[in-house]
């Protein structure tokens, strides 16, 4: 499963990318959050106030998510 | 080139105008985003502007749907530039074209606030003295 970064969070993590192990069964945003806390102890904290995206749709940490997923954080946008 | 694009590259308003035009326009209305020098008494070097380039179009294309299910008879084009970007460079160009001047006005303005709210773009201001994202809360 792919994990994107953007923008602060990725300053954040170091990475832009993570490559996340397929679970056997679909998991819920909250548990990939928890096992990226383990992995980035930095992003601790602000990885709780971004928004997350799956497959381009805003998600929430109760979202499902499964093998062909593609999963971003990212800061509150700013464009304009 | 595509009505809901993000490019690399210099965005010119009369390519924009080109994707909109319309037999049945009598509007068209423009907004042009540029970056500013001075906010709150602090000078700009920059903008750095960063896209989740997939997702960025999808949700611009969303925001094309949602005018023209409110605003029928409208054509809508939005190009918005990423990459680093100097004084008075143009960011974003909306482009709305209808039968009559008020929708165009009424779609053009609502679709910048929705490019504000949901199209995952985020700047980074270069100042003199350092940098930051905005509305970071990290």
């Amino acid at each position: 499963m792919k994990i994107l970064f953007f923008a602060g969070i990725a300053d954040l993590a170091g990475t832009t990318i993570v490559y996340y192990p397929t679970p056997k069964e679909p998991i819920d945003i909250k548990k990939i959050k928890e096992s990226l806390y383990l992995t980035f102890p930095s992003i601790r904290g602000s990885l709780d106030r971004c928004l997350v995206a799956v497959n381009y749709e805003y998600a929430s940490d109760d979202t499902k998510v499964s093998e062909q997923d593609e999963i971003a954080f990212f800061p509150t946008v700013s464009g304009g | 080139m595509t009505h809901f694009r993000i490019t690399k590259d210099a965005i010119y308003p009369q390519d924009v105008i080109h994707l909109v035009e319309n037999r049945n326009a009598g509007a068209i209305n423009l907004f042009i985003g540029t970056v500013r020098e001075l906010t709150n008494g602090r000078r700009t070097i920059s903008l750095e502007y960063e896209a989740y380039e997939g997702m960025a179009e999808k949700k611009l294309r969303d925001i094309g749907d949602e005018i023209l299910s409110e605003y029928p008879d409208s054509t809508v084009a939005i190009v918005h530039r990423i990459g680093r970007l100097g004084i008075s460079d143009i960011a974003v160009i909306v482009a709305v074209s209808s039968p009559h001047r008020v929708q165009s006005f009424d779609a053009c303005r609502f679709a910048i606030e929705r490019v504000k709210q949901i199209v995952p773009i985020w700047k980074k201001e270069i100042l003199e003295d350092g940098e930051y994202w905005v509305g970071d809360t990290q």
